[in-house]
């Protein structure tokens, strides 16, 4: 199981900060700036959220295996799809979250920032961020946790394969399927457990957003 | 009048055009008008906030934007302040934060002894601490003008900053903006549509309206008398009466024109003075029901003569027995088709919507001493 668990903490490695930048820098995107084929990209990232995650893997097979950097580079059936698998379905909850946070930021609030003499980067890192934050840290805690517990697209296009693609959901599937129920049980706790944390700490960041507001 | 604001502004909003075209020294300009004329578009498009389709604008020197030249300086280069109607303060700051926010480039410890120099201008040093929500309206307001001095720009702009206060606060920071001008010598652009603001804060006021600038005139010239007439043919919006305020036995004031009288409220002078009614002040009372006893003294019927539909104002003119009114209603199509010409109205002016300016005149030089109710 421990090595089940080191491989779902290196997707989380690699992930999160994915999700950060991917997920923020989209979800920026979508909030404030308008340009053509905006609606289209929405509908495009928001459809990994109510694709079967076998339809999702699917395509993703195909994707990696066509495209000849991702063959050449061996991303199937290795550690980089199984990051990859767990990205692509959690990625559209941090664009969500990212696009909300953002666009509740007043926008008044960035200009007179600007009327101030600093300049956008400024303005970003001092204001639209700390004012985001809590909403970008919501999208970040949900879209973890749906990466870490994510199954089906990590099957299709890593496979099950223990020490190289087998994270912890796998691991469960795999001693459900030997009858070690023990092992399983011990697994899946350890997800339930990171499950509820990120529940609560989503709680607690939510309570503080209104807290701050009122 | 040295120009240390030069602007000229051409812009579209779907169906509404911006062109507007005017200089400014070292003093207070109002930019007054009707809502939705373009008095805040302006200020955006001077302050960088806005891409302007075509114009010029230097200020003290520095060609801030020229669409021929291909200049356009962004907001942040251009060392205008802008002061919104909402204050825009940061949320997650503290007043002193918020000030230091504007000390751009400067070494951190002489940039908090300024922004503490400023608070301590605006009478607000024990408020440091605060966070904007734990602050009392007027208190942010003070934050929100000392955090847009401290960033020492060239001109600041004001866009109906004091428009959410009540009367004796916001004469107050009128009073204390003035001051400010004056010690610091930064040139002020300021949005309103209240007359009040023109006569106790303006040096110079232009009258916007439709996007465009239909005229300009010296305060003082207004306050002397001699541009008055002019005045009253610039504003062209509004309702505006010349006549005077009375005192009677029990201490309350009317004011007396030629077309009739109307009672005011918290009026401590008399003598001759010009009213101001702005339209949407302007109240529209159901025949079938009583009249709020307040109101009772300041009653007039008509007829509608006009009406007319712009943005989301219905515009009507008003013809009584022997005068002429101008009334506001914010609203959709379904105002001007309870309100048509021709159509018999009753109406009341709320004795604390009359604005008053009050003349002084003498036989050498008409002036005009003091301002408002």
């Amino acid at each position: 199981m421990e090595r089940a668990l080191i491989i779902s903490l290196k997707v989380l490695a690699i992930d999160i900060p994915l999700l950060t930048l991917l997920g923020g820098g989209l979800g920026w995107l979508l909030a404030r700036r308008d340009f053509r084929g905006r609606e289209l990209l929405s509908l495009l990232v928001q459809l990994p959220i109510i694709l079967p995650p076998s339809v999702l893997g699917l395509y993703l097979l195909f994707a990696l295996g066509h495209i000849k950097f991702f063959r050449e580079a061996g991303f199937l059936f290795a550690f980089p799809a199984a990051a990859l698998g767990a990205l692509v379905p959690s990625l559209p909850i941090m664009i969500q979250a990212s696009r909300a946070a953002f666009a509740g930021v007043d926008r008044e609030l960035e200009e007179a920032a600007l009327t101030l003499g600093r300049g956008p980067w400024s303005v970003l890192f001092r204001i639209t961020l700390p004012l985001a934050r809590r909403t970008l840290l919501v999208g970040l805690a949900l879209s973890s946790a749906r990466a870490l517990g994510d199954f089906g697209v990590t099957l299709m296009v890593a496979g099950n394969i223990p020490g190289r693609t087998q994270t912890l959901p796998l691991y469960i599937y795999g001693q459900v399927e030997s009858l070690n129920f023990a092992q399983a049980h011990i697994a899946a706790l350890l997800l339930v457990g990171v499950g509820i944390a990120s529940l609560c700490l989503v709680h607690r960041l939510e309570a503080g957003a209104h807290e701050r507001l009122a | 009048m040295s120009a240390w604001l030069e602007a000229r502004i051409s812009e579209q909003i779907g169906n509404f055009q911006l062109d507007m075209s005017f200089r400014l020294g070292r003093e207070i300009g109002v930019l007054f008008g009707p809502s939705g004329s373009g008095k805040s578009l302006t200020l955006r498009c001077l302050a960088g906030l806005r891409n302007v389709r075509s114009g010029r604008i230097a200020l003290a020197g520095r060609v801030l934007l020229d669409s021929n030249a291909g200049i356009c300086e962004p907001a942040h280069r251009r060392k205008m302040g802008l002061l919104f109607q909402n204050l825009a303060l940061f949320p997650h700051m503290t007043a002193l934060e918020n000030v230091l926010f504007g000390c751009v480039q400067i070494e951190h410890e002489k940039a908090v002894s300024i922004a503490r120099e400023w608070l301590g201008r605006v009478r607000l040093e024990s408020y440091e601490d605060r966070y904007p929500s734990q602050l009392s309206g007027g208190q942010k307001q003070r934050v929100a003008l000392a955090r847009a001095l401290a960033a020492d720009p060239q001109m600041l702009l004001l866009d109906e900053p004091f428009s959410a206060l009540d009367g004796p606060l916001r004469r107050n920071l009128r009073r204390e903006l003035r001051s400010l001008q004056a010690e610091t010598r930064i040139p002020i652009l300021y949005v309103t549509h209240q007359v009040e603001d023109i006569c106790a804060l303006g040096d110079y006021v232009f009258f916007v309206e439709k996007g465009k600038l239909t005229g300009s005139e010296r305060i003082e010239d207004i306050m002397k008398g001699r541009g008055r007439m002019r005045f009253w043919k610039m504003m062209g919006w509004g309702n505006l009466l010349e006549g005077h305020v009375r005192l009677n036995t029990a201490g309350c004031s009317s004011f007396h024109w030629v077309s009739g009288d109307m009672a005011l409220k918290n009026v401590s002078g008399f003598g001759p003075a010009i009213a101001f009614v702005r339209p949407d002040r302007v109240r529209f009372l159901d025949p079938r029901m009583p009249v709020d006893n307040e109101l009772s003294r300041n009653v007039f019927s008509g007829k509608i003569e006009e009406v007319l539909l712009e943005g989301g104002v219905v515009r009507m003119h008003v013809r009584t027995d022997r005068g002429h009114w101008q009334i506001e209603k914010w609203g959709t199509g379904s105002h001007a088709e309870i309100f048509h010409p021709g159509k018999e109205v009753r109406f009341a002016v709320p004795p604390g919507a009359v604005e008053l300016i009050f003349i002084k005149e003498s036989k050498e030089e008409e002036s005009i001493e003091s301002v408002i109710i």
